[in-house]
């Protein structure tokens, strides 16, 4: 009797703590996965598979005496395609249909930093807690589960080098566990002496004459836009604010940016222009789902790695400021 | 329900009674389903869907072509007519038209829409693939500019990009 009392209590008291420690250990991992990811220099090759879809690549990131941090992709399947960062400016090279989409953001210094401001608000919607070890690329890991806690968010599970902290594997699930999209290293060599060279875009030489299509910020990355979304999804927080410019040739459209801590909801504003197509309605590119609808003149399109009603709710409640 | 839904989409309801439908729009997959639907239907009555004539003749040859038309839907109503042939026409040209904005085939969502819970997963978006103009909206910049404001980004770098960049067709055409 005693002993039953004893174990129901140790369980009472137990449950939460161990739950609350799996969860704290959980989210320093994260942590620890942004640092290392930022500070560490690797190269390796990565599988990445979305749906039927499956694209092989090889990058590298490098880390300069200055503290500037370069990464380079190439993707190995299908057309090449390369995409090289400096510190966060960001250039896609598609030599098959000759574009370069470039993404410059001014201000930020760090490429997205995000996660370590908000990883503690991720408990409200996410359960997070620690899962099996494993080995990733012939490196031990350690796995941490995301759960949603409601619809309106996918889940995710992280494979997390046990020495380094290096993400190696990431996965995007549905509600019933399936992988949406995920990306693997399949060989990797973590903490390489690299040099700037091996991280040096292959296809800038060629890309002159290329169209270029670039979304660079004309403000600051909170100012008042003057659209609101009156609806927002919830646990979704307004993290950005700006307005881009898209050419010489075209006005400025808005951009606001909406999070949960990991997943993340990009609203567009356009003045409507015919020569821009009229499409109205769903789409998706990989695990990106795209909502986009007409209010009133504009195109408002949203976007993001979560599931199709949440785009359709976050388009429904966007409106000019009043 | 369904009247309120017609008068949210033509913006007819006041705002308190439009966030009463919205509310009721995320707890019931049912209705969510019919709500884009509707949108789709009346987009593509209204001709804001550019389906140029190729497309309108590919649609009907498939639709000759079809022995069974994928059509889940349980509810009638006055739109059945409409929605039904919208619904046809998308089955019937699901898996075959690709779509190429700039070489980024990107298309309206694909079959296994992986929805959250309690949401059916047939639903129009579940078949619909149109055509989308070839200067459309610079969608792959969209894409480039907000993975730099994707948290998993801050762990994963430049691989988010993959998503980008990623030649979603290319197993179609092989």
């Amino acid at each position: 009797m005693i002993f039953r009392a004893v174990c129901l209590l140790a369980a009472l008291i137990g449950g939460p703590v161990a739950w609350a420690q799996s969860q704290a250990e959980a989210l320093s991992m994260l942590s620890r996965a942004v640092t290392a990811s930022q500070n560490l220099s690797y190269a390796g090759t990565f599988v990445y598979q979305s749906g039927a879809n499956v694209e092989t690549s090889r990058i590298a990131h490098y880390v300069d005496a200055d503290g500037n941090s370069i990464e380079r992709l190439e993707v190995l399947d299908g057309s090449p395609r390369e995409v090289v960062r400096i510190n966060d400016e960001v250039r896609c090279y598609l030599p098959k249909e000759k574009i370069v989409i470039e993404d410059r953001r001014g201000s930020r210094k760090t490429f997205p930093s995000l996660l370590p401001e908000s990883i503690n608000s991720l408990g409200e919607f996410y359960a997070i807690k620690r899962g099996a070890s494993g080995r990733v690329a012939g490196f031990e890991t350690h796995s941490v589960l995301l759960e949603p806690r409601d619809g309106f968010r996918f889940g995710y599970v992280f494979w997390i080098e046990a020495q380094t902290g290096l993400l190696l594997k990431a996965r995007m699930v549905n509600e019933r566990g399936e992988a949406i999209e995920q990306f693997a290293f399949a060989q990797l060599e973590i903490g390489l002496p690299l040099s700037r060279e091996d991280v040096r875009s292959r296809m800038a030489a060629m890309s002159e004459g290329w169209a270029v299509h670039s979304a660079s910020t004309t403000t600051g990355q909170n100012v008042d836009v003057g659209w609101v979304a009156s609806a927002p999804v919830p646990g979704f927080r307004q993290i950005a604010g700006m307005r881009r410019s898209l050419g010489p040739d075209r006005p400025d459209m808005v951009h606001m940016v909406f999070s949960d801590g990991l997943a993340a909801i990009s609203v567009f504003i356009e003045p409507f222009r015919k020569e821009d197509g009229n499409f109205i309605g769903p789409m998706k590119h990989g695990a990106v789902n795209v909502f986009k609808r007409r209010v009133g003149n504009f195109i408002v399109t949203a976007l993001g790695e979560v599931p199709p009603h949440s785009l359709l709710r976050m388009v429904e409640g966007v409106e000019p400021k009043r | 329900m369904k009247e309120n839904l017609s008068a949210l989409i033509d913006n007819e309801l006041e705002d308190r009674q439009a966030q009463q439908v919205l509310d009721r729009l995320h707890a019931d997959g049912d209705l969510r389903d019919e709500f884009a639907l509707q949108v789709a239907v009346g987009d593509a009555l209204r001709g804001d869907i550019g389906l140029g004539a190729a497309f309108t003749a590919s649609v009907m040859s498939r639709l000759d072509d079809e022995p069974t038309v994928l059509a889940p839907v349980t509810r009638r109503s006055a739109a059945a007519i409409p929605r039904r042939m919208w619904m046809s026409a998308a089955a019937a040209v699901s898996g075959v038209a690709l779509v190429s904005w700039l070489g980024l085939d990107l298309m309206p969502a694909g079959a296994p829409v992986q929805m959250a819970a309690n949401t059916p997963a047939a639903g129009y978006t579940s078949q619909v693939r149109a055509s989308v103009a070839s200067n459309d909206a610079p969608l792959r910049a969209y894409l480039v500019a907000h993975h730099g404001y994707s948290p998993t980004g801050s762990m994963q770098g430049v691989a988010l990009y993959a998503r980008g960049v990623s030649d979603v067709s290319a197993d179609d055409r092989r």
